[in-house]
């Protein structure tokens, strides 16, 4: 009270001074929680700025992606087995879509697609929705025609195999995200596939707006985002011979099944492979699933006779015996233990050879027991027997060898001519090429190289030899005896004019697994072979599963034999020893002029009959087979396309 | 009544007058971006508002404040008066009736402008006031019932964030002139208490919503906590140098809400990263360091007191507005002043540094405005 009589000045001065003081106190404030403010945007934009910066991104940019541009397969020749085409897809830009129930209704008499799905997803909350991708392009044509707000088309790539069933298993397929799930498709996935594009689709708070197609396309290397291309041993040209020769073997005798395969004896590289029924990768849908194994690599059999081989191979090597020694045969029946060994034809004393050649069975189990139970098992895994081959392609089998402790008198017996012991196919070529390259077991491959999409080589599979097998005297003298079987033993069909061949039949018992013991009535029937013997350039395993017109190997795997190489030699431009006066081989025509058939047919002095005008597609006969005396060769063409 | 006095000019506070002219600009050009994409509309309203706001700033500045002081309660009586009308006749907008539809440049919001009478008032109190601080807790009876009239017609409108402002603004004040530690404790204490049916009884489910939601945005990421979220997004993802003018993703494709209005220093922060959002943010702290310094070299009570209220307005602003964008604060409805779009918060501003601009000119002339004063 005192205070407030003093004078207003002096009150006013004084109480002023202290919130000069103040004044400064709550600047400091000030700056601390300005500070605090400032800490926290800090905080927001340079400390923890990438964790904003993503989430913003993703908030605005749709992150649709387009399938990958997958990697080509290529043939030994760079012919395209598995390439790309661009094929548009379909999506719906929901938040464009005035009337879902409308465009639900058109787009669905269009695409293989439910009314009620496109509906659900033309009327979603999102702002890009696919409808159907990789849409055929005369459905996108007429979508497009009827310009409906809200439905937008992306090119895509599609996986095509141009040349439909050809080498089918062996490719495999990709299902429809661009993954592949079969065959080289499946094994190089991580190769093959590219890098997805991812489409930049830009939308607002409210999910408008999305960049159209150029935009995509404009910002995407090409050559940076497709896949490795695969380039193999196969020879498509042989592949299409080994698969029409098979087919056609395969439906005379009325069989179920069969498989080639095909290679070159002196590398270890393959040079066709099939599995027939053929399934074609375009539409691998419509196959049962037992159609898509890749036989001579999964399918594992008791190859019965063809063994036969393997087993005289290792006694030679062993020289315990040679081509003369004797063997009683004992007519036809001879007991070991408690079972009994019989021969299809009762023979007496053979030599070494002629129990090959014959394929005798009783010989067979007495070669296997001179050679002795642990021998002849070393020899099998030497030969590749038992293990699997580490060839690139996925459902790769090995086989079963029984070890040689479990091995009684009546399996040394059986397994000698080949029961009791399952092998691949690939196994069998593998081991033959062995006998036919002068000793060396091969590694066997079907990569030949993997190419980066600018053409640079990642990758290169060169010939190894795993091991050597045997001598070249035994190769030798397993030359001779081969080309006796087919000289003059049970491999006679598999002759081919103008080249020596050698091989070994064999017509083996199918297990039953349901009852034990084996079927009656079926058999699979096989031919394992090479030629030229002097200096081989293919060595094949053809095996036929259950035909019903004939069973013997003889007759039915050696004549499918004979008609793939053949033709497999002239397209390699093996030349025959001594070619017959007077037959032609037909060249392929395809592609050629009139103009050029002509001069060709002049220069052969082949007659020939032209249909239609332009360019060859079709000739009869095929490229490889002979042009008899006398013959007309039809050719027809075709306007370029 | 106004004086044309040569040394008046001289005293002009230049310096705060053009870096309130060229914040105005940064807000303007910020505000362009903002708008861009929408068709500039509110750009244009508010550049018509500034225009406004600086003609009031220099027209304000050259009236003595000894007659603001002079007329303060009746200032103070007349904005009462407006609240009342607006909580009768008021345009209901997002279920606050808070506005009056003024011609064709669109509506004002008596709430904003009822921060300056309550400034004046307080002052005014405390002018006559010849007590020594600390004042004790019957001494604060008096400046709480004038605080406490308008703010429960603010509240009844209701305005949260205003009335929020408002609370800051005049404890502020009141903190200022010292309270007795012992009263001071009592009322934090008897606060306290009162917040628990506060919390159940008088705040909305939304704003519950809001409270909640601050505490953990990620409660409830689509709806309340969206705005926190989305604002937060936008500020990280500018970075240290931006994504550049009208370049931001979040502000231009509308990821930012509000964006024109309370959100507005998300769209800076976006476009200009961390460094022009700093540049701002000093720019506004010097306006308010300036103001704190005409309060400082006040000589006497009620001029010291007015700039020192409007130095706490400009701040607490600020902090509310920059916490609120940056996720440090909830999300209230308390506009970044003269940077947010919005005519009455802008002139609020223009208004309170007019004053500031009279003060600040008058403090070297005592006695040619004593002069005036006497007559």
């Amino acid at each position: 009270m005192k205070k407030k009589k003093s004078s207003k000045r002096i009150s006013l001065g004084r109480d002023l001074n202290r919130p000069r003081w103040r004044v400064c106190f709550v600047g400091v404030l000030l700056l601390v929680l300005f500070a605090s403010v400032s800490f926290k945007a800090l905080e927001l934009q340079v400390l923890d700025r990438e964790r904003a910066f993503k989430i913003a991104k993703k908030q605005h940019h749709g992150s649709s992606k387009l399938l990958p541009r997958r990697g080509k397969i290529l043939d030994r020749n760079l012919k395209e087995l598995a390439v790309n085409v661009d094929v548009k897809s379909v999506y719906v830009n929901p938040r464009d879509v005035k009337n879902p129930v409308d465009i639900s209704k058109t787009i669905s008499k269009h695409i293989d697609v439910s009314q009620k799905t496109v509906l659900s997803r033309a009327s979603s909350k999102r702002s890009f929705v696919w409808l159907k991708r990789l849409v055929d392009p005369d459905v996108t044509e007429t979508l497009e025609e009827l310009d409906l707000e809200g439905v937008g088309f992306i090119e895509e790539p599609k996986r095509i195999y141009p040349n439909g069933h050809l080498l089918g298993q062996v490719l495999g397929f990709t299902n429809i995200d661009s993954n592949g799930i079969e065959g080289i498709e499946y094994r190089f996935d991580d190769l093959l596939i590219g890098t997805p594009r991812n489409i930049t689709l830009k939308r607002d708070a409210f999910g408008r707006k999305i960049i159209q197609n150029p935009d995509i396309v404009q910002d995407f290397d090409e050559e940076k985002t497709t896949g490795h291309d695969i380039v193999l041993t196969i020879d498509s040209q042989i592949q299409h011979i080994v698969e029409r020769e098979l087919k056609e073997g395969i439906e005379t005798m009325n069989a179920e099944k069969g498989m080639a395969i095909l290679m070159n004896p002196e590398t270890g590289e393959v040079l066709a492979m099939a599995s027939y029924p053929f399934i074609d990768p375009n539409s691998y849908g419509k196959y049962p699933e037992a159609n898509r194994r890749n036989l001579p690599i999964w399918y594992t059999y008791e190859p019965g006779s063809t063994m036969k081989l393997f087993l005289a191979a290792s006694a030679l090597e062993e020289n315990k015996v040679n081509p003369d020694t004797l063997f009683d045969c004992e007519m036809g029946r001879r007991k070991v233990g408690s079972k009994v060994i019989k021969d299809v034809k009762p023979y007496g004393t053979l030599t070494f050879t002629d129990v090959v050649r014959v394929s005798s069975n009783i010989g067979a189990s007495k070669i296997g027991e001179l050679l002795g139970r642990d021998k002849y098992h070393s020899y099998l895994k030497k030969f590749g027997f038992g293990d699997k081959t580490g060839i690139d392609l996925p459902g790769e089998s090995g086989g079963k060898v029984l070890p040689p402790k479990k091995w009684g008198k009546i399996e040394l017996a059986t397994i000698s001519f080949g029961q009791g012991i399952s092998v691949t196919s690939l196994q069998l070529v593998t081991a033959l090429s062995a006998i036919a390259n002068g000793g060396y077991l091969m590694e066997p491959y079907i990569i030949k190289k993997i190419m980066g999409s600018d053409g640079t080589v990642i990758r290169e599979n060169r010939p190894e030899v795993r091991a050597r097998v045997l001598s070249y005297d035994t190769t030798y003298q397993m030359k001779l005896i081969t080309e006796k079987v087919v000289e003059e033993g049970t491999g006679k069909r598999a002759r081919i004019s103008g080249f020596s061949v050698g091989g070994k039949t064999g017509t083996a018992q199918i297990p039953d697994p349901r009852y034990g013991g084996y079927y009656k009535d079926r058999y699979i029937a096989s031919f394992i072979g090479f030629a030229p013997t002097d200096d081989p350039k293919l060595t094949m395993a053809v095996v036929v599963e259950a035909p019903r017109n004939k069973t013997h190997g003889g007759s039915v795997a050696a004549p499918i034999f004979k008609e793939i190489a053949e033709k497999v030699l002239f397209h390699m431009g093996v030349s025959p020893k001594n070619v017959y006066a007077g037959t032609k081989i037909m060249p392929d025509l395809s592609g050629m002029s009139v103009r050029d058939i002509l001069k060709w047919s002049e220069a052969e002095g082949v007659k020939v009959e032209v249909k239609g005008s332009g360019y060859v597609t079709d000739q009869d006969p095929s490229p490889g087979d002979f042009i008899q005396e006398g013959m007309v060769c039809s050719i027809e063409l075709q306007p370029k396309i | 009544m106004i004086m044309f006095d040569r040394r008046l000019l001289v005293g002009f506070g230049w310096s705060l007058f053009f870096m309130t002219i060229a914040f105005s600009c940064i807000a303007l050009l910020n505000l362009y971006s903002a708008s861009y994409e929408t068709g500039l509309a509110s750009f244009k309203k508010q550049l018509v508002w500034v225009g406004i706001g600086i003609v009031a700033m220099i027209l304000i500045s050259f009236i003595n404040y000894r007659l603001l002081k002079r007329y303060s309660l009746y200032i103070y009586g007349l904005s009462i008066l407006l609240l009342i009308y607006v909580l009768f006749f008021g345009k209901t907008v997002s279920g606050s009736s808070s506005w009056i539809q003024i011609g064709s440049l669109g509506t004002i919001q008596p709430s904003e402008f009822v921060k300056i009478p309550i400034i004046l008032a307080l002052s005014r109190l405390y002018d006559n006031d010849y007590q020594q601080s600390p004042y004790g807790f019957l001494d604060l009876i008096k400046p709480a019932a004038l605080v406490a009239l308008p703010l429960a017609l603010v509240m009844m409108q209701p305005d949260l964030g205003t009335a929020l402002t408002i609370i800051l603004i005049s404890g502020s004040m009141v903190l200022f002139m010292g309270v007795r530690k012992r009263s001071l404790a009592f009322i934090l204490i008897a606060l306290l208490a009162l917040s628990y049916p506060a919390w159940n009884f008088f705040l909305k489910p939304y704003q519950k919503d809001r409270i909640k939601t601050f505490l953990d945005p990620s409660r409830d990421p689509l709806d309340a906590g969206y705005n926190a979220i989305q604002s937060q997004i936008a500020v990280g993802s500018g970075r240290i140098i931006g994504k550049g003018f009208k370049a931001g993703s979040q502000s231009q494709l509308r990821f930012i809400p509000a964006q024109q209005t309370d959100f507005a220093f998300s769209v800076l922060a976006e476009e200009w990263g961390f460094l022009g959002g700093i540049f701002a943010l000093l720019l506004y702290f010097m306006i308010i360091l300036w103001i704190l310094d005409t309060s400082g070299r006040s000589r006497d009570k009620f001029s010291m007191l007015v700039s020192f209220g409007i130095a706490a307005m400009f701040f607490w602003h600020a902090l509310v507005n920059v916490g609120m964008v940056v996720g440090l604060l909830p999300v209230t409805g308390v506009p970044l002043l003269i940077f947010s779009y919005g005519g009455s918060s802008t002139l609020t501003a223009f208004i309170g540094v007019g004053v500031v601009l009279g003060i600040r000119m008058r403090k070297f002339s005592m006695s040619a405005g004593d002069a005036i004063d006497l007559k």
